[in-house]
């Protein structure tokens, strides 16, 4: 093996007091060969993030190696001069980071962005020089037309376009080391496959080391070449991607391969007959704009006839990338916005018109789940203010709905003594729990999950996933479970709708949309499904993912 | 690009409206007896009468507004109750000095103040941002009078190193012209140099925590070139805006200081106005001040095409 | 959990350890003290008028001397911190109270929101000083109509935070929660917008204070403010205005004092956002 591009040995980095724990990465060490990617993996607060600025020189001020060194082709990182680390930077380690959005000047042409890398290392090049240099860049990592798209600014370009925008940043010096934090995180899993696919054939061409930042095995499988997995600040299990996807030997490890919802959908569960439904819609429709101020021609469908049934104790999956219309679907049957058109039949009356007081007694039987546990509380008022709230608008005295909570938060696997206490005591996790206890406390007839769970990390994902399932099967709920993820919506529902530029153009059985997907759309969301290609050898890890 | 133009003026006409029935309220919807309080303690009936008839408080509401608008809009803003003169003249005769004080506030302000925002924010923390900070708190906090006096006290009588009062206008020269704006231009551009700098410097110290800032520094840039390339044009807009919504506190300083430093500005103009009791040149001046800061501040809108190109409606 | 100190535990001991807010309400305690005692601070009557003794310069009779009808300058500063304080709270309570109800109003009825804007945008063009003057020329000079006069200008500013506050907090996904458990208008509002207004509300409302207390010196030193028998800092000045360079003093003493208690206010209101929550900095007050 030839030497290492980066070499981390020893690695600790002290958490300011007051942190809840001492360090944000002890005694890590860690190696990329030339040609290499190094997928490091972990969940929020394992320190994998801190150890990719670490390397690149980037930490905040109050974070400061206190131990171990970086070593950067045998030149040690934490120790280089302000200047030697802004040679260094752009020069020979480059990175990318995950929100392509924010990452990228607003303001500034994206040409002009990816020429001042050159201009600041390369300086014996020329202007033109550089201005060739940079449309070739462009060119490698397939942008269309660049001669006009280094012309463009960021918010003209899609996601994954700003995306392989800061991917040609990372090459322009033809680094030794690239980091890519989480570089696809942010962006729709058809968009994601691409980039990764990018990555991988840029890698195959060049000799750079990659240590790549992720929290999903998924992506893992697709791209590593070897693993090493983080938890708390500490390395738990390393090894060639082929070992550690086949037979981790840690059990944090192996939890979190098995906490990735499986590719392959449980067999169907048997359901009561078709009865009356609990939810039908009938060409519903819902445009932005178009008032009696708006620009013409600048209207927007989010929903474009969507037509669906759900049955009592149901659970249809949603699934769609951003901008699908999946979201304003939810919202119309929650009836926070107003459709434009169409029915919204619950229990058999239409909701769509109604507003206000007539609209008041139908609200407690449709109840919302929302994607960001930190958000969906109010800050001020204690869990059982929260969860009694609802009950209590609708007539129930205070004893009976704190009794109701207590039995609801024992449902929902917590303790009755969270009734006084606040949001902010509670991790991501259990404030889901909450919001589930909440939304129960209502006895609705209707569950939405708006991606209930894409904001948490994957072992509490499958926590809160086997939650719903257990809640389904005692209270008979129809859900509707609105997410971005195939794997996900395997796991759960019965049946499946998937959504394109707000109409529906697959639906059905989910065993059956998983055998043989009809639409060209939904073949490309499998196909671009991470992990769909990886080394199945172990057994599906399925259900009874580590319990609570 | 059209469009936000075309949106941004149709947006100041209902303000101009809205400024408008509000200046011609005030004299309708006022307490009391306006044209008795105009006309002074001493008046008798005959002169209450008379005044309330020249400004049409006798006629119907609604009659009184169409004719006051349709004056207005053929440029008529009344007569001086005092001089008998046109408001509009009097007006012509007395903006110079007015405009050329607040040219040489707005330029020496902003001349100071961005740099030393920039500079809190760069240094946030240090000696350097509180020094800009505790002097910014200060400069809201001392009355322009106040301020006028001390410069008065200290850099004319004490030192004497320039006039105490009065006006050149610029026909007569350019030095003593300039020499007569010193402290005045120290005094009212104080409160400005506040606002603008804690403006600049808020702005800058959110925009070096975007991301992208983050991604200039990976690319191994200098931190003058991160400064100036990256976040000074980010941090542009919302400086840029409050320079146009201190106007208005200009405005209010340009009264004060015309009256502390004898210039003989729009700012005496209403100041005598006022110890008069001529109200229809003080409706003027308001009426001219409000239109100067809205097309100030359409103006400045219209400069954010320039520093963000996602404005395109 | 990890850190014990956090959200709603943000009452008042923390908000009163902050130096700022020290510093700012021991120099307005101080203010106050002298406005209520000011009788029995060495004053004398502090609107006779003494024609032998004009324009003395200060002395241990006279601290700060006396003005151009002989009037005792310390004894009408002194008396004077009753107007301005009085101004300077009363205009900070009517503006907030009636800007949170148009921002609340704006930020909830869509329909009605373009509208009070609009409104509010036309009353911010009018140059506040010339608005006041405007109303206490028509109206007659008084602490009333000038507490009028500086108020109406201050409104559009608090009701423009508030309603941005409004606009945010009904975007968050736990006022949507609400609505969908068939919590009504009002109960929202009171109690799921509203306790999101009230940290940056108190700390516009030092600013408001601070800016009345300025505005209220300068109208009456234009001579368009508090009439001379109820001494205020603002007339004292104007009294010195004619022979200010013969008699700095009485325009010094009144002015410092202005500019030590304003100072003290903006001050206490910068502590108080850095106290109550950092993030309101970028909201409250375009002005300040």
């Amino acid at each position: 093996m030839s030497a290492p591009v980066l070499a981390i040995r020893d690695l600790t980095i002290p958490l300011p007091r007051l942190s809840d724990r001492a360090h944000a990465v002890e005694g890590l060490s860690l190696m990329v060969a030339p040609g290499e990617i190094l997928c490091v993996v972990g969940e929020s607060g394992s320190g994998k993030s801190v150890t990719a600025h670490a390397v690149m020189g980037l930490l905040p001020p109050v974070l400061k190696p206190s131990r171990g060194e970086i070593l950067l082709q045998g030149e040690d990182v934490v120790k280089a001069s302000p200047a030697r680390l802004r040679a260094l930077r752009g020069g020979r380690m480059a990175m990318v980071f995950q929100e392509p959005m924010t990452a990228l000047n607003p303001v500034l042409q994206v040409g002009a962005q990816i020429d001042e890398i050159l201009e600041a290392h390369a300086d014996r090049l020329s202007g033109s020089e550089r201005r060739a240099r940079v449309l070739a860049l462009m060119r490698d990592v397939h942008l269309p037309d660049p001669e006009r798209m280094a012309g463009a600014y960021p918010h003209q370009l899609s996601g994954g376009q700003r995306q392989r925008v800061m991917i040609a940043m990372a090459l322009a010096n033809d680094p030794a080391l690239i980091i890519a934090d989480e570089p696809t995180t942010a962006l729709d899993v058809t968009t994601q496959a691409q980039i990764l696919r990018l990555m991988r054939e840029l890698q195959a061409r060049r000799d750079a080391g990659i240590l790549f930042i992720t929290h999903d095995f998924g992506v893992v499988a697709e791209i590593a070449d070897r693993v090493a997995v983080m938890k708390g600040g500490r390395l738990v299990e390393e090894g060639t991607a082929a070992a550690v996807l086949r037979s981790p030997r840690d059990p944090y490890t192996r939890m979190l391969i098995a906490a990735v919802p499986s590719a392959t959908p449980p067999p169907p569960r048997p359901r009561p007959a078709a009865t009356a439904p609990v939810l039908n819609t009938r060409a519903l429709e819902k445009t932005y704009g178009g008032g009696l101020f708006s620009r013409a021609g600048r209207t927007v469908r989010a929903l474009d006839g969507v037509t669906l049934t759900l049955q009592p104790g149901e659970t249809l999956g949603i699934v769609g990338e951003s901008g699908s219309g999946k979201s304003t679907l939810a919202r119309c049957v929650a009836r926070f916005v107003d459709p434009t058109g169409g029915e919204i039949r619950l229990d058999g009356t239409d909701i769509a018109p109604l507003s206000g007081r007539a609209l008041h007694p139908y609200r407690r039987r449709v109840q919302v789940i929302f994607q960001d546990p930190y958000r969906s509380l109010n800050p001020r008022r204690t869990v059982g203010q929260a969860i009694t709230e609802g009950p209590r608008n609708y007539g129930l005295p205070r004893e009976e709905a704190f009794e109701r909570a207590r039995r609801l938060l024992d449902l929902v696997g917590l303790d009755a003594s969270a009734l006084d206490r606040f949001p902010h005591e509670f991790s991501g996790g259990q404030r889901q729990r909450i919001a589930i206890a909440r939304a129960l406390a209502m006895e609705p007839a209707l569950l939405i999950a708006d991606e209930a769970v894409s904001a948490l990390d994957v072992s509490v994902q499958a926590q809160v996933l086997d939650l719903f399932e257990s809640v389904r099967e005692r209270l008979n709920l129809a859900i509707l479970f609105i997410t971005h993820d195939l794997r996900v919506a395997a796991r759960l529902c019965d049946r499946l709708i998937v959504m394109l530029n707000g109409q529906v153009v697959e639906e059905g059985e989910t065993a059956a949309v998983f055998a043989a997907p009809r639409h060209a759309y939904t073949r490309a969301l499998f196909a671009a499904a991470p992990g769909a290609h990886r080394v199945e050898a172990d057994p599906p890890a399925a259900s009874g993912a580590a319990g609570s | 690009m059209l469009r936000f133009v075309a949106g941004r003026l149709a947006a100041t006409l209902p303000v101009m409206g809205v400024v408008a029935v509000v200046v011609f309220a005030l004299l309708r919807l006022a307490p009391g007896d306006p044209a008795a309080i105009l006309a002074g303690d001493a008046a008798t009936p005959e002169q209450i009468a008379a005044i309330r008839a020249r400004l049409g408080l006798d006629e119907p509401m609604l009659q009184q507004f169409g004719s006051w608008i349709w004056r207005l809009l053929h440029g008529d803003l009344g007569t001086s109750i005092l001089s008998n003169q046109p408001v509009t003249r009097l007006i012509g005769e007395r903006i110079e000095p007015t405009l050329a004080l607040a040219t040489t506030t707005i330029l020496f302000a902003v001349l100071v103040a961005v740099p030393l925002g920039v500079v809190a924010a760069w240094r946030h923390g240090t000696w350097i941002d509180r020094g800009v900070m505790a002097f910014s708190v200060l400069g809201f906090s001392v009355p322009v009078f106040v301020l006028g006096y001390l410069w008065i006290f200290g850099l004319a009588m004490h030192l004497r190193l320039l006039p105490v009062q009065g006006y050149v206008s610029i026909t007569q020269g350019f030095g003593p012209f300039i020499e007569r704006l010193v402290l005045p231009t120290l005094t009212l551009s104080a409160i400005y140099i506040a606002l603008i700098a804690r403006t600049t410097r808020a702005s800058v110290l959110d925009v070096l925590g975007e991301d992208y800032i983050r991604t200039a520094r990976a690319k191994g840039l200098r931190e003058s070139r991160v400064l100036s390339r990256h976040a000074l044009r980010n941090a542009a807009v919302p400086v840029i805006s409050v320079i146009g919504i201190g106007i208005a506190l200009l405005i209010s300083g340009v009264v004060v200081t015309e009256s502390v430093f004898n210039l003989p500005g729009l700012g005496r103009l209403t100041v005598d106005a006022v110890l008069a009791r001529d109200y229809p040149v003080i409706q003027g001046v308001i009426l001219l001040f409000s239109g100067l800061y809205v097309l100030i501040n359409l103006a400045i809108d219209l400069t954010y095409l320039f520093f963000d190109p996602r404005i395109r409606y | 959990m990890s850190a014990p100190a956090a959200a709603p535990a943000r009452t008042l001991p923390p908000v009163l350890r902050h130096p700022g807010v020290l510093f700012g309400l021991a120099v307005l305690l101080v203010v106050l003290v002298a406005a209520l005692a000011a009788p029995w601070l060495g004053t004398v009557d502090p609107i006779q008028l003494r024609p032998r003794l004009r324009l003395r310069p200060p002395s241990g009779a006279a601290w700060f001397g006396t003005d151009a009808f002989g009037r005792d300058v310390y004894s009408r500063v002194v008396y004077g911190a009753r107007v301005s304080l009085a101004i300077g709270a009363a205009v900070a309570l009517t503006a907030v109270v009636l800007g949170l109800a148009i921002g609340l109003v704006a930020g909830y009825i869509r329909w009605l929101d373009t509208v009070v804007m609009r409104v509010m945008d036309g009353v911010m063009a009018i140059p506040s000083i010339l608005l006041a003057i405007a109303l206490v020329t028509l109206s007659g000079a008084g602490v009333l109509t000038v507490i009028v006069a500086i108020t109406i200008p201050e409104i559009p500013r608090v009701a423009r935070l508030v309603r941005g506050v409004v606009l945010s907090v009904r975007e968050e996904p736990y006022v949507e929660a609400a609505i969908g458990a068939g919590t009504r208008l009002p109960l929202l509002l009171w109690r799921h917008v509203l306790p999101n207004t009230i940290a940056p509300l108190i700390v516009q409302g030092t600013y408001v204070c601070a800016s009345a207390i300025l505005t209220e010196a300068i109208l009456s030193f234009l001579g368009a403010g508090i009439p001379t028998e109820v001494p205020s800092w603002g007339n004292v000045m104007a009294e010195g205005r004619q022979a200010f360079q013969l008699a700095p003093w009485v325009i010094l003493f009144p002015g410092l004092c202005v500019a030590a208690t304003v100072l003290a206010v903006n001050i206490l209101g910068d502590g108080l956002r850095d106290a109550l929550d950092p993030r309101i900095a970028r909201r409250v007050g375009a002005l300040r």
